[in-house]
């Protein structure tokens, strides 16, 4: 649906530039979430992505997408 | 029923005072004396001696209560003070309160105000910042995004502005010309941060990245200081200092599915939905129509949501602000003079209360910028919260 790209976040756990995107999914359900898998010069509206879990320990599991891989 | 404004306030209230500090990145004093100043300045500039004063009103992250302002110049028995939520959103909000007090008789002189050291103190571009208080109902909300870095205001509109490039196939050249513009505006006023300094679209491309597809030049500024505007009665307003002001219209608005800045989840995401309810009301209240107004004051923390305004208020179609910003309309000589005191890209960044009295000065024909015979001036809150509006107009 959407994305940025920050340059200018304020948080030090995340190394910049780094890329989020609002993700829509098949059911239409719409999150924002951290792209992964892609130089953030190549995230592009449109790309098909796959969701995979990061596992953030403690209990902690974030749902991150990639670039689908070709069926 | 919102004609009722029109049919209750009329054009019986009015603003009589405006006052600021100087808007500077390190005020070396404290928020309250920053606050005090501006209030004593706005009730000085209307001739109103401080004992008559019975209203305050701000607005959330206002860290000056209202009792210590009031404490320190000196005010007498106060019978009417309101604090409106979502931060810059409110900040046409305040007159209204104020003009809703005044008109029902629950107050006489009622002082808006917000005063904050927000580039030297807290910053407020910092957005959600970690925080070990127990999670609230509106924290909660920030959950959804904050994981994943998006923290920021400057952040969250990103997402916006990169759907709308999408959807209008416009380029990030589009926002800058609304810096442009601004930055143009700001160079001939004096109480400008970039005062002298004007940009070029070269300029604008040529800035970095703070996050895509914002540059440094489409993002606000943080400022230290304070801006005050006194509201009392047209009648009484008519035998102070510079006359009446009048409010023609105020209104708040909040759309479906809204959050503070992240509205992510609503159908379309090209526009401000906040600002249509908003716009839609004054254009009812007032009995105006977009053509009819001179000056126009647009909350522009990010310059993208400037043209998003543009379009919700319908002074141009959907899709249709990049070229109604190219062709001039914003500038001198344009059809819709826009932030004529540089904005907050340009001037400063009060929470879009300097713009409120940049309305009241072209109104009085003060204004450093000063468009001719500007009778209408429609001024707006900040879009991505709940947001507020207002139209000024010249007393006949």
């Amino acid at each position: 649906m959407s994305f940025t790209v920050i340059h200018a976040g304020r948080s030090p756990a995340f190394p910049q530039p780094y890329p989020v995107g609002l993700v829509v999914l098949e059911e239409g359900t719409r999150l924002v979430a951290e792209l992964v898998g892609v130089p953030h010069e190549q995230v592009r509206i449109g790309m098909a992505l796959q969701v995979e879990f990061l596992d953030c320990g403690e209990d902690f599991t974030l749902p991150v997408f990639r670039p689908a891989e070709a069926a | 029923m919102t004609a009722s404004f029109a049919e209750v306030i009329g054009s019986e209230v009015a603003i009589a005072g405006i006052g600021a500090t100087a808007f500077t990145k390190a005020s070396g004093v404290s928020e309250w004396r920053l606050a005090v100043e501006a209030v004593g300045a706005a009730l000085a500039d209307a001739g109103i001696d401080p004992s008559q004063v019975d209203g305050l009103v701000t607005y959330s992250m206002e860290t000056n209560p209202e009792i210590a302002v009031a404490q320190a110049l000196g005010f007498g028995e106060l019978k009417f003070f309101s604090r409106i939520h979502y931060g810059g959103g409110a900040a046409c909000a305040t007159i209204q309160q104020a003009a809703l007090a005044v008109a029902c008789g629950l107050a006489k002189v009622v002082v808006c105000y917000r005063a904050f050291n927000e580039r030297s103190g807290m910053r407020l571009g910092s957005g959600v910042m970690a925080d070990s208080a127990p999670p609230t109902t509106e924290s909660l909300r920030y959950s959804w995004t904050a994981p994943y870095g998006l923290k920021t205001p400057a952040s969250w509109a990103a997402l916006f502005a990169q759907r709308y490039l999408h959807v209008y196939g416009a380029t990030t050249e589009a926002f800058g010309r609304v810096a442009v513009s601004a930055r143009r505006w700001a160079a001939t006023n004096p109480k400008a941060h970039f005062h002298g300094r004007p940009i070029t679209l070269s300029d604008h491309q040529a800035s970095r990245w703070i996050a895509e597809p914002l540059r440094l030049l489409d993002v606000c500024q943080e400022t230290d200081g304070a801006q005050a505007i006194v509201v009392t009665s047209t009648a009484f307003a008519r035998d102070l200092a510079h006359g009446p002001v009048i409010v023609r219209a105020a209104a708040q608005g909040s759309a479906p599915q809204q959050f503070a800045m992240t509205s992510f989840y609503r159908d379309d995401l090209t526009g401000q939905p906040e600002t249509g309810v908003v716009g839609r009301q004054l254009w009812v209240q007032s009995g105006l129509r977009p053509a009819d107004i001179d000056v126009a004051i647009l909350y522009d923390h990010f310059s993208p949501l400037v043209l998003m305004q543009l379009e919700e208020l319908g002074f141009c179609g959907r899709g249709e602000a990049p070229g109604f910003v190219q062709d001039g309309h914003l500038d001198a000589g344009g059809s819709l003079p826009t932030n004529t005191h540089g904005g907050q890209l340009g001037e400063a960044y009060l929470h879009g209360m300097n713009g409120i009295a940049e309305a009241v000065r072209q109104l009085r024909g003060t204004a450093v910028n000063q468009i001719a015979d500007a009778s209408r001036v429609l001024v707006t809150g900040g879009s991505g919260p709940p947001t507020s509006g207002l139209i000024l107009a010249r007393a006949d």
